[in-house]
């Protein structure tokens, strides 16, 4: 029996010494995720993701682009600079974030994002352009 | 969140089916958790390949395999009944941290890097159908991966009626739970109700597997799934087994360096002993574990997906330093809860006292194995051994870790020479069956 209950302590032991930090833990945690709004828990990045974060542009795209639409994203710096940023970090939030619509990773959508510059500094004419700081998000 | 939690609830509901049907086909005594964990493996290893074919992986899906399992079962497997026998007390222990980490999950945000760029948004984009396979769409990453994890994660959002990525952590929950159930299953018969309390709260408070399970990634699943099948396979349930390895095959890439340990350690212990016999089983049981992973190879290979990141070689084999010494320490972490230096000491303990020498061994090796899988596979790395031991390390030790952990409450009392507990299987009198009589 005693050799049972000295198993049963072994095993316990490494649980007793970490089970208050991890119950601490597990609260702090539930208490932080239900404070979150829909917004701060689906749209808002849980990195910084220095310049380019704009939390507007997702928003606004969510709510513009249809569904079934795709959206390209036009850095300046032509091709080059294109396909290294929609390599970055961001460009992948935003793709889990505007789910399902899709993000092109080629320039030709006929949904666009400008980044960081105006359609006019583009050299679009869009049908229709919104304006999500310093980003523009345009039909053509 | 209530929705979401009826949403998921159902969803599991509905697995029960498709595990019914697998444990009739593998003659396991069916039981309503083991049907869940099961029917959780069939649909990861089965939903895939239809989702290659264009099949979206939706509710009637799930439930038309589950009645084709459950006809498939009935006419070729064996249906049985397991024996409902809840001992309370460990029930609630061990029910504990995983109530308190559903709560935890039920709400969580997806706010790991590899949940959105790699696996959520693939669950997200099967959910609304939408193919990512084109390189003309950004992310996701790493398309090249097997699909079973979004797959079911899919079908779970289905289920739920809406793309709840916050909820669909309770999923990963359930993994951690099925693995508790397949060791108390397998383990009871060997090990007293307490030691066996004492080991599984163990593997369910490790703050590792909670942080990690609630990442949304995939190596906490493919933990539960391989150590259930090492379990199921060291326990003779060879053909159960074989669907857990095939689930853990179709969750991430790593299971191919675990799987191909787990065989060749079990056909050399078979080889040793001069088990021939069982060799069959074995033989079929890795075939049918490779077969199961042709349709993910064929469709990366007819896509040109290819793996980049990992690639055979001992051009940094000048690494293995640097990537022992990173393991080793993470190894005595208390994230961990220091399961795999006890599982080590407690299996050397029963060799040198000459206790049950073939399953310290056997775990020893096991153990060893999977580590130094890990290092080939990380001196294989063709994007900086360094980076990616800092990045992914403490992940991949996580099957280890819960092996070593799911291990501990049999090799614990082993060690210490604890009596087994008494066989409560009714004897059977080649005369005259009684009823209650036991075998003492």
């Amino acid at each position: 029996m005693w050799r049972l209950l000295v198993a049963s302590a072994v095993l316990a032991l490494p649980v007793a010494l970490t089970l208050g930090s991890t119950v601490h833990d597990d609260v702090d945690a539930i208490r932080e995720h239900s404070r979150l709004s829909a917004v701060e828990a689906n749209v808002v990045p849980p990195f910084g993701f220095g310049a380019s974060r704009n939390v507007p542009l997702l928003l606004g795209i969510r709510r513009i682009v249809p569904d079934d639409a795709s959206v390209s994203f036009l850095p300046r710096g032509g091709d080059v600079a294109r396909r290294i940023f929609v390599q970055t970090g961001w460009i992948r939030w935003v793709g889990f974030v505007i789910v399902p619509r899709l993000v092109d990773a080629g320039a030709d959508a006929r949904w666009a994002v400008l980044v960081g510059r105006s359609p006019r500094e583009a050299g679009i004419r869009p049908r229709r352009a919104w304006r999500f700081g310093r980003d523009w998000l345009v039909e053509r | 969140m209530i929705r979401g939690l009826v949403g998921v609830a159902l969803a599991l509901a509905g697995l029960v089916p498709l595990g019914a049907g697998v444990l009739f086909l593998t003659r396991t005594p069916f039981r309503v958790g083991l049907a869940v964990f099961t029917g959780m493996a069939a649909a990861m290893v089965l939903l895939p390949p239809l989702v290659y074919l264009g099949l979206s992986p939706s509710v009637p899906l799930v439930l038309a395999l589950g009645v084709v399992a459950v006809f498939a079962g009935v006419l070729f497997g064996r249906p049985r009944w397991g024996r409902l026998h809840v001992e309370p007390l460990p029930l609630l222990v061990l029910a504990a941290p995983l109530v308190l980490l559903a709560a935890r999950a039920a709400e969580k945000p997806v706010d790991q890097y590899d949940a959105f760029a790699n696996w959520v948004l693939k669950a997200k984009l099967l959910y609304f159908d939408r193919g990512f396979l084109s390189a003309s769409i950004a992310p996701p990453v790493h398309r090249e991966y097997p699909l079973g994890l979004p797959s079911i994660e899919a079908y779970v959002l289905h289920a739920v009626g809406s793309a709840n990525t916050r909820v669909l952590h309770v999923l990963f929950v359930v993994f951690l739970g099925g693995l508790a159930l397949i060791a108390w299953t397998v383990l009871r018969p060997h090990v007293g109700t307490w030691p066996l309390t004492a080991g599984l709260s163990l593997l369910l408070w490790m703050p590792a597997a909670r942080d990690q399970a609630l990442s949304a990634y995939a190596d906490v699943p493919l933990a539960c799934l391989f150590v259930s099948a090492v379990l199921l396979l060291a326990s003779e349930q060879i053909a159960l087994g074989t669907v857990f390895a095939a689930a853990a095959l179709a969750t991430k890439r790593d299971a191919i360096a675990f799987l191909a340990v787990l065989y060749a350690l079990g056909f050399a212990a078979l080889l040793v002993r001069r088990e021939r016999d069982r060799l069959r089983a074995w033989s079929i049981s890795a075939l049918c574990v490779v077969a199961s992973a042709v349709p993910w190879r064929v469709f990366d290979a007819t896509h040109d997906l290819h793996d980049r990141d990992i690639k055979p070689s001992l051009s940094h084999a000048d690494q293995v330093g640097f990537v022992l010494g990173r393991l080793g320490h993470l190894i005595v972490e208390r994230a961990y809860l220091w399961a795999l230096p006890i599982a080590a000491i407690a299996a050397v303990v029963m060799l040198v006292r000459g206790r049950d020498r073939q399953l310290a061994l056997g775990a020893l090796a096991l153990g060893v194995g999977l580590l130094a899988a890990l290092v080939v596979v990380y001196v294989s790395g063709t994007t900086g051994v360094r980076y990616l031991v800092r990045s992914t390390a403490e992940r991949t030790l996580i099957t280890p870790a819960l092996l070593a952990a799911a291990l501990l409450p049999l090799l614990a009392t082993r060690a210490l020479g604890a009596p087994r507990p008494p066989d409560r299987r009714p004897q059977r009198s080649p005369r005259r069956p009684r009823r209650g009589r036991r075998r003492r």
